[in-house]
């Protein structure tokens, strides 16, 4: 560790007294040349000792790789001699069975007869497997390092007299402690494990230290295959973690290492996992109590040396050890949350990303004292003549803005006028002067009444009082007076003025002339009116025909009658109760013609919306007796439906008569070629609920496409060869403006049922 | 054509059928005051069902009525055995009603409010025509009546006869003995109740004319020169 005295972090000291950014430029130098510092000085004095390292696994698995790198550091460092390795892998896992072993050991053998091995390092795994390959029956006389990371016994075949080595446990009991501290709020914990017996053995031991942690439910998810865990660990409930136990070989029979393990499942749990091997952290789980294979290694290799170095077998018992190491990947914790001050002081923590602050933080703060103590002291010059330019500034944005107010008042289009509490005039704008006719010289002074027409001095009263009392007045619409006399539609809105101790001393008036767009409002109206008109007049065209036929039935029964009635006066003896009974029937008809003409003329009357109590069983019976004739000469079967007693509605009883004659015609259109039962029309009227009224027409003709459905309520859309395409879109617009909705939907049958609702009227 | 009183002596039968109750009535009063004998019928099937085949007349019916309306009404009138003249009367002329009710053979067609002129003299036209046709029904049942009487040897010898041959190409074309025809011709005249070759004929070739009649036997049909299967 020597070389590591130029680290900058030492020379910061002297550093920090002497001060100044001159010495920065230095400690730049230091940092970069820190690197060469670490340069391993070997020595390659003496006789080549033969070093072989025997993996009962691929030394190719992280820990067995760290440990090799550990073990070769730590003695080519303390080693007086120069070291000559030889690696052998056995991988047992891969290659099982006995044939296999015997011919390692042959080969073995055969391989490094008369080399003369100074000293064997034995990489065992976890179940001891290399200790029968190895004890005495291959390498007689060559001393033995050894080290397992195991839970089983050790066994008596170690104990030999040139052997040792270390034994490492997994620190389950630290690994969940860690875990615990880190996610206090986990109560879950799945044990996800594998099925040989190595591996039951280590779950042997989860289970033990589980029952020593009371209200913590554990899981052990042995009984699947690993290829299969996929679901349930991606949906793990909030409040899980997963503790990764060994798996050598799964419930299919597959065998995996267990970092290829844990990049499997790192990407599809939904829990933090805790492992208990260094080899695994940095594939993305949390960590824990791991086995530290590189302390493993350099110790491994302290014993080597000291063995190359003639220790006897009496000094070097197995040493087995229970204690992980704190272990934890800084992308996890970030990953699920975890703040980094629950991690216990003596915690690794790996693949942090390097950071300035933590390497060269002395320097760091020393700079910064000095930059800031020099930056205050500027500060404080730049801040005094801020000061100074704010206060004039102040002053000159004040008068801009008293001027871009006056700017604004006189240029604006709407009349702004200010008066005190008495109504007197203090303000008159140009467009006031516009708008009302009087100007500012006129009008400054007088009292605001001259502007309010008489009918609204009330009203005007009623604003000075709001305003004393500090209330604003937002768009209110009402009447002025210019000075010619002529009244103006405006919308005005008054603001209080408080003086400085917030006492109202008079109001703003802002007045817009809204007479355009109160007339462009009745223009559209009157225009709604005039279309609802046109439609119901070419609705009415439709009808002619029937109604033609509705007329000359009662015509022609009068003119019967009256000729009738002229052959009886030629008799002889007329009969003057036939005569009489007549003229009764003539009275009669004539009746029925008139209401004919009646119910005509109402629709083709050019009228506005009102609103009274409609009846609505009236409503519909007299459109149907208009299209009454339609329905014969079709030879369509009605049915009605209307409740009674039945609550009236507030409307327009024509409007809504339109309204029924559009949808009823729509549907006779509809059944054009219908047959048989689905030539019906059917006519309801229902309570649907307390307060509305649902009027139904339904037909059994060719339903809605899809697309008609949508634009049916537009207007100019149309199915009709002839059709204007406005029949439901006034329609639309004149139950909108009764406050119900319209709707159109296919039958489940043939045909389709248009229906609107009406609110029920008050009595 | 004038007014005539209520008289004694109807001018013929009228049976009006329409649904409207209040122009039923009024155009039989007129009717009756014309001195027609009139029926009145609220609706097409009600009509049919008091229909008999000695009743003479015409018909009076509404184009537009509820169920069956006056053109379904006059098919089904023509289905009968007696085949009354129809008149219709609309609401309104309605032209596409009014061609097919005249090709179907409607004596007339009169909108309601048509002067009472209009309506008599349709009227008259329907009843000259339900006269002339009931005679003609009568003439053709007669004529039948007599054909029936005769074999079928007697059908083929008259056959023969109404194209002018002698009974020696009788004899030959029928290989049966010139006897045996001039027995056949006997019996024929007999039967027939004529005096002469020349009226046979007549009868013969009026029996021609009756379209509407589909004789019973194979040489019946062979005398009429409907086509034989």
């Amino acid at each position: 560790m020597s070389a590591r005295q130029s680290l900058p972090g030492r020379g910061t000291t002297w550093l920090a007294r002497a001060g100044g950014l001159v010495w920065l430029g230095i400690c730049w130098l230091a940092i970069t040349t820190s690197g060469f510092a670490q340069e391993v000085v070997r020595n390659d004095f003496g006789p080549a000792k033969k070093i072989l390292l025997v993996f009962s696994e691929s030394r190719d698995l992280p820990g067995n790789a760290m440990m090799e790198q550990a073990l070769r550091a730590e003695m080519i460092k303390d080693s007086t001699n120069r070291l000559d390795f030889y690696v052998e892998n056995l991988e047992f896992s891969r290659f099982s069975d006995e044939n296999h072993a015997r011919a390692f050991r042959d080969f073995l053998r055969q391989k490094y007869a008369g080399q003369n091995l100074d000293l064997m390092v034995a990489f065992m795994g976890s179940n001891f497997n290399l200790t029968n390959e190895l004890s005495g029956r291959v390498f007689a006389g060559v001393p033995v390092v050894f080290v397992a990371v195991s839970e089983l016994n050790i066994p008596a075949a170690l104990r030999q007299p040139d052997w040792t080595g270390l034994v490492q446990r997994f620190d389950i009991a630290g690994t969940l402690s860690l875990l615990f501290r880190l996610q206090p709020e986990t109560h879950r914990v799945v044990v996800v494990s594998g099925m040989s017996a190595t591996d039951r053995l280590t779950m042997d031991r989860i289970k033990m230290a589980a029952t020593a942690l009371d209200g913590i439910e554990f899981e052990f998810w042995t009984n699947r295959p690993i290829a299969q865990m996929g679901e349930g660990l991606a949906s793990l409930p909030k409040g899980s973690a997963i503790l990764l136990s060994t798996v050598q070989r799964d419930m299919a029979g597959q065998a995996y290492y267990s970092s290829q393990l844990a990049q499997m499942i790192v990407p599809i749990a939904s829990a933090p996992i805790y492992v208990l091997s260094a080899g695994i952290v940095g594939s993305g789980v949390v960590g824990g109590a791991v086995v530290d294979f590189e302390n493993l290694g350099a110790h491994a290799g302290q014993l080597a040396v000291e063995r190359l170095q003639g220790g006897t077998t009496n000094q070097f018992p197995v040493e087995v050890r229970t204690v992980g190491t704190p272990m934890v990947d800084w992308r996890a914790l970030q990953r699920w949350g975890i703040p980094q001050s629950r991690l216990p002081a003596d915690t690794v923590i790996r693949y942090e990303p390097h950071s300035f602050w933590g390497d060269h933080k002395a320097l760091i703060l020393t700079i910064t004292t000095v930059i800031l103590a020099q930056a205050l002291t500027i500060a404080g010059l730049l801040i005094n003549r801020r000061h100074r330019q704010q206060a004039e500034a102040r002053a000159r944005a004040n008068q801009e803005a008293r001027a871009l107010v006056a700017a604004i008042v006189e240029s604006s289009d709407d009349a702004i006028i200010r008066k005190d509490l008495n109504g007197n005039i203090i303000t008159w704008n140009r467009a006031a002067e516009r708008l009302f006719g009087f100007d500012a010289a006129e009008a400054i002074g007088k009292p605001i009444t001259i502007i309010v027409p008489p009918s609204q001095l009330p009203e005007e009263m009623d604003i000075l009082e709001r305003a004393r009392r500090g209330e604003p007045i937002h768009n209110y619409e009402t009447v002025r007076r210019t000075k010619s006399g002529r009244d103006l539609q405006v919308s005005i809105a008054i603001s209080p003025i408080f003086d400085e101790s917030g006492k109202v001393v008079g109001a703003s008036k802002i007045c817009r002339d809204i007479s355009s767009k109160k007339e462009a409002e009745m223009e559209i109206r009157r225009q709604r009116a005039e279309l609802a008109h046109v439609a119901r007049v070419s609705t009415l065209g439709q009808l002619t025909a029937a109604l033609t036929h509705e007329l000359n039935q009662p015509l022609g029964a009068i003119l019967r009658n009256a000729e009738a009635a002229e052959l009886f006066l030629q008799g002889n003896e007329p009969d003057l109760n036939e005569i009489r009974a007549i003229l009764a029937d003539i009275r009669k008809d004539d009746q029925r013609a008139g209401q004919v003409i009646e119910r005509m003329r109402s629709l083709l009357k050019r009228r506005s919306l009102v609103s009274d109590p409609v009846d609505l069983r009236e409503t519909v019976q007299d459109t149907l007796a208009l299209v009454g004739p339609d329905l014969l000469a079709r030879q369509v079967k009605l049915t009605v439906a209307i409740p009674d007693p039945l609550p009236p509605v507030m409307g327009d009883r024509v409007h809504l008569q339109q309204v029924l004659l559009n949808l009823i015609l729509n549907g006779l259109d509809a059944m054009n070629q219908a047959v048989g039962e689905d030539r019906t029309l059917a006519v309801s009227v229902r309570l649907k609920t307390p307060d509305w009224l649902e009027v139904a027409v339904s037909d059994g003709g060719t339903g809605l496409s899809p697309v008609e459905g949508q634009q049916l309520f537009e207007p100019f859309f149309t199915t009709k060869p002839n059709g204007m395409g406005m029949g439901l879109a006034i329609s639309r617009t004149i139950i909108e403006a009764h406050g119900g909705k319209i709707r159109a939907e296919n039958n489940a049958g043939p045909g389709a049922t248009f229906s609107f609702t009406l609110p029920v009227g008050p009595g | 054509m004038n007014a005539a009183p209520a008289g004694p002596t109807p001018k013929g039968n009228v049976y009006v059928v329409d649904d409207n109750a209040s122009f039923l009535l009024s155009v039989s009063r007129l009717l009756r005051a014309a001195g027609y004998h009139v029926r009145t019928f609220d609706s097409g099937p009600e009509f049919l069902n008091q229909l008999t085949p000695e009743l003479s007349g015409c018909v009076l019916a509404d184009l537009q009525m509820p169920g069956m309306n006056g053109l379904e009404l006059q098919a089904a009138l023509q289905k009968t055995a007696n085949p009354l003249p129809v008149i219709f009367m609309s609401g309104q002329g309605d032209i596409p009603s009014t061609v097919r009710a005249m090709r179907q053979g409607a004596e007339d067609f009169l909108t309601k409010i048509a002067p009472k002129e209009d309506l008599l003299a349709a009227i008259e036209r329907a009843l000259a025509r339900d006269t002339l046709e009931r005679k003609g029904r009568q003439r053709q049942k007669e004529v039948f009546t007599l054909l029936d009487r005769l074999s079928e040897r007697e059908l083929e010898v008259l056959g023969h006869v109404v194209m002018g041959k002698l009974n020696k190409q009788i004899a030959a074309d029928l290989s049966i003995n010139e006897r045996t025809v001039k027995l056949h011709r006997t019996s024929i005249t007999r039967k027939m109740e004529v005096q002469s070759v020349a009226e046979l004929t007549r009868l013969t070739q009026e029996a021609r004319l009756f379209k509407n009649y589909e004789p019973a036997s194979d040489s019946l049909k062979k005398l009429l020169k409907w086509p034989v299967k």
